[in-house]
């Protein structure tokens, strides 16, 4: 099941610069309410393609976790497609990581983590690679 | 302000019981619910709150205002039980798809575009929803229709109670199939806050199941048929059913409670709203703080 995101959709409510006062509305929803990515007043236009990190325009900053919205600000929605067992480690993870802070941790927080540690251990991701068949050769 | 609508495929699966325990379980804690139910039959959450005595009267309700035909304000719809605010369903959502469709050719023939399906929404802003309350929680019916579509439209999020079952994976299914289609006609995006599955008994294929649910689970409510059913007979709340009407709390409901509380925090937190007055999960000595 691929079908929807995480967590809360888009802010209904959302302000934005078209009248919502009029009593027409468009068929696509008289109104494209704004992400909800709007706690520091940057024009966010649409679809952010802005990671977390890059949104920092101060040395000091309130962490990702506090300062947004909700879990989805900031992020662009990637579908996932996990094997079985794969997302089974993952759920494994998440109760450790959960059971490690004595709090809640999003999924979407713990797959985007997941993904930044991989990057840095590209060699592991090589070996993950190659045991799907990744380099194979099939010379004689 | 924490917007959800409950979505479930399959009926019977506790939807509507979902619905308005959440909305008392954030009652509870300090906030203020707006509960929009649009279920154009019977059996639904105006009257499991005991507040559908109008519903056949030819009275002002949402729908008129949909079409925008109010007889008079959007506060004076609206009733009030156990802490939860409700907008009362009327018998006139049966044919909110026709009205809709007349409203939209009318407003066609003089020009004006008319979103069938974002009347809702409209209602709700123009009667300063977002500014009075905290929450707003829609239950609309399961069938495709103009019901569904003004309330995801209206909400952008969902929350799904879920039958451990093979039926009800491929009620998840569908309902990922027309939301994707929703998204792309309405332009919107949706996002599930939670699943919640009901009905647990443990068994090898239930754990199979909720084991292949994508979304966060954060509580998992097991066999309350006695319990449901008592608050449609009390027209109450399960908060209210185990504190007025059992003659002693059984622990497995007072547990059940606690994660409807449970529930409600972890979808406040999930939009960052926090409740000023939480209770101790599942207490029912907890004040309610009147605003």
């Amino acid at each position: 099941m691929t079908g929807m995101k995480e967590g809360a959709g888009e802010d209904p409510f959302a302000e934005d610069s078209s009248t919502t006062s009029s009593d027409t509305s468009e068929e696509t929803g008289s109104v494209e309410p704004e992400p909800i990515a709007n706690a520091e007043n940057e024009s966010t236009s649409g679809s952010t393609s802005k990671s977390p990190q890059s949104q920092q325009r101060q040395s000091m900053q309130i962490p990702y976790k506090f300062r947004r919205d909700g879990v989805q600000d900031g992020r662009d929605r990637v579908p996932l497609f996990l094997q079985p067992e794969t997302k089974r480690a993952e759920r494994d993870a998440l109760r450790e990581l959960e059971d490690r802070f004595d709090d809640d941790v999003s999924l979407t927080d713990l797959r985007e983590a997941l993904v930044i540690a991989g990057l840095d251990q590209l060699d592991d991701v090589e070996e993950q690679l190659e045991e799907w068949g990744y380099g194979m050769t099939f010379d004689t | 302000m924490l917007a959800y609508s409950t979505y479930s495929e399959a009926g019977g699966v506790g939807k509507t019981s979902t619905a308005a325990n959440l909305a008392v379980a954030h009652a509870r804690a300090g906030l203020k619910p707006l509960v929009v139910p649009l279920d154009p039959q019977d059996g639904n959450l105006s009257r499991l709150f005991g507040v559908d005595d109008e519903r056949t009267e030819p009275v002002d309700n949402l729908v008129r205002h949909m079409i925008r035909r109010p007889k008079g304000d959007f506060e004076d719809l609206v009733r009030t039980a156990e802490g939860v605010d409700i907008v009362p369903e009327h018998n006139m959502l049966s044919d909110l798809a026709e009205y809709l469709r007349r409203e939209k050719e009318q407003a066609e023939a003089m020009g004006e575009a008319f979103g069938m399906h974002a009347q809702l929404l409209r209602v709700l802003r123009d009667a300063g929803v977002p500014e009075k309350y905290d929450v707003l929680i829609c239950d609309p019916p399961a069938t495709e229709g103009p019901h569904l579509y003004n309330a995801i439209h209206a909400t952008r999020s969902l929350a799904i109670p879920v039958e451990p079952t093979a039926k009800g994976r491929a009620a998840v299914e569908g309902l990922e199939a027309l939301v994707g289609g929703l998204e792309d006609q309405l332009d919107v995006e949706v996002g599930v806050l939670a699943a919640v599955p009901i009905g647990f008994k443990n068994t090898k294929d239930q754990r199979q199941i909720l084991d292949e649910i994508e979304y966060p689970v954060p509580e998992i409510i097991g066999e309350r048929a006695s319990l449901m059913e008592g608050c449609w007979m009390e027209q109450c709340s399960a908060f209210e059913y185990v504190r007025e009407f059992r003659d002693r709390q059984r622990e497995y409901e007072v547990e059940t409670l606690a994660q409807f509380d449970r529930i409600a925090r972890h979808l406040e937190q999930d939009v960052g709203l926090e409740a000023p007055n939480p209770p101790e999960p599942g207490d029912l000595t907890h004040e309610v703080l009147s605003v």
